[in-house]
């Protein structure tokens, strides 16, 4: 499978695509925007999106959805019914998809936003603004930020080292990075582990 | 995976993965590097003048005696960093992270620190002269690391 990678400076957001090789159905995670530029890389690709998958429902995550639905005829799910106007598969948590030949788990996170979903595929997660490199996605208030650290220990932290995590704005981390150096947990005292640890392999990412 | 003293000015790097390797008098110059992985790395005496290193991630490596200068380090994830001797001079830092990380004796002279995000981090003889840090974050670091 092929990552493609797409950074939007009017929204300053990351857009990804992920398709087979050698082309074919694809599916686009957080159309933020739909410019020039990534419909060539999407093109060039061979790809076709026939899946949008929208990590939150924000003007930044979804912009680019009417002038996406204009080109591709593709199935959006996100944690909404409806987004601008258009129908979504509602992604319920826990819930599994099956999308042609990606299986995609879907985890959601109200502590964050009612409307937060991340995606994990294969060893590649998404997570839209719940982490960025570093940090914990902001929310409203102090008791707030103390419930998402919490959340984030059970049900993030605690999965394998190995993942490489996409956020939706800023540079791509791992989950070891993050589990050691993420600001949320370092300054919530959590024990971290050491760093000097042998690490695993890891598979390569697709150009 | 390590390099010690090899010439390897000028090329190009997309979606690989470093993370763990040793950098080692190695010359690096005018390379590019795209969607690359380096966490856990180890760059000594290396020699990475007018790189581009977009959408990187170099979270949790050492750097000692390196020279940046002259690059294009735009979105790069250098949280946790541990750099000592190191000249970024000069180089386009737009939107890079060093989140937790140790900077003693590094130079960022004549950068462009736009929206860089330096928080929670210890800096020691950290020169910014001369350098564009507006809207850069600069949060007082908790604690040092020690």
């Amino acid at each position: 499978m092929k990552l493609v990678f797409h950074y939007s400076v009017e929204n300053f957001s990351n857009t990804y695509v992920v398709g087979p090789d050698g082309g074919g159905d694809a599916l686009l995670i957080d159309p933020g925007v739909l410019d020039v530029r990534l419909l060539e890389a999407i093109e060039s690709n061979g790809f076709t999106i026939r899946w949008v998958l929208i990590t939150r429902c924000q003007p930044n995550h979804v912009r680019g959805l009417r002038t996406l639905k204009k080109v591709y005829d593709a199935e959006i799910y996100s944690r909404q019914t409806q987004v601008l106007g258009f129908e979504c598969q509602l992604v319920k948590p826990g819930t599994h998809l099956q999308l042609g030949p990606f299986k995609v788990d879907c985890l959601c996170y109200p502590e964050f936003s009612h409307d937060t979903v991340i995606y994990k595929y294969e060893n590649w997660v998404f997570c839209g603004d719940l982490i960025s490199a570093g940090k914990a996605g902001k929310t409203g208030s102090a008791y707030a930020q103390a419930n998402l650290a919490q959340a984030l220990e059970r049900r993030f932290f605690s999965w394998q080292e190995d993942l490489l995590v996409f956020p939706g704005e800023g540079p791509p981390t791992t989950l070891r990075s993050e589990k050691l150096f993420n600001l949320v947990r370092r300054s919530a005292g959590l024990e971290v582990l050491d760093p000097a640890a042998p690490i695993g392999s890891l598979p390569a990412m697709e150009p | 995976m390590a390099w010690k003293g090899e010439d390897l000015r000028g090329r190009s790097f997309d979606g690989c993965n470093f993370m763990g390797s040793q950098w080692e008098d190695v010359n690096l110059d005018g390379c590019h590097f795209r969607h690359c992985f380096f966490d856990f790395s180890t760059f000594r005496r290396c020699s990475l003048r007018q790189t581009s290193f977009l959408f990187c991630s170099v979270s949790g490596s050492k750097m000692e005696d390196c020279d940046w200068t002259g690059s294009d380090l735009l979105h790069v994830n250098f949280n946790a960093l541990e750099a000592t001797q190191t000249q970024f001079s000069e180089s386009d830092l737009y939107f890079t992270r060093f989140v937790g990380s140790k900077l003693d004796h590094v130079a960022f002279i004549d950068c462009n620190l736009k929206k860089t995000q330096f928080t929670g981090s210890w800096l020691q003889e950290v020169n910014f002269k001369a350098s564009n840090y507006e809207e850069a974050e600069f949060d007082t670091a908790p604690e040092a690391r020690p």
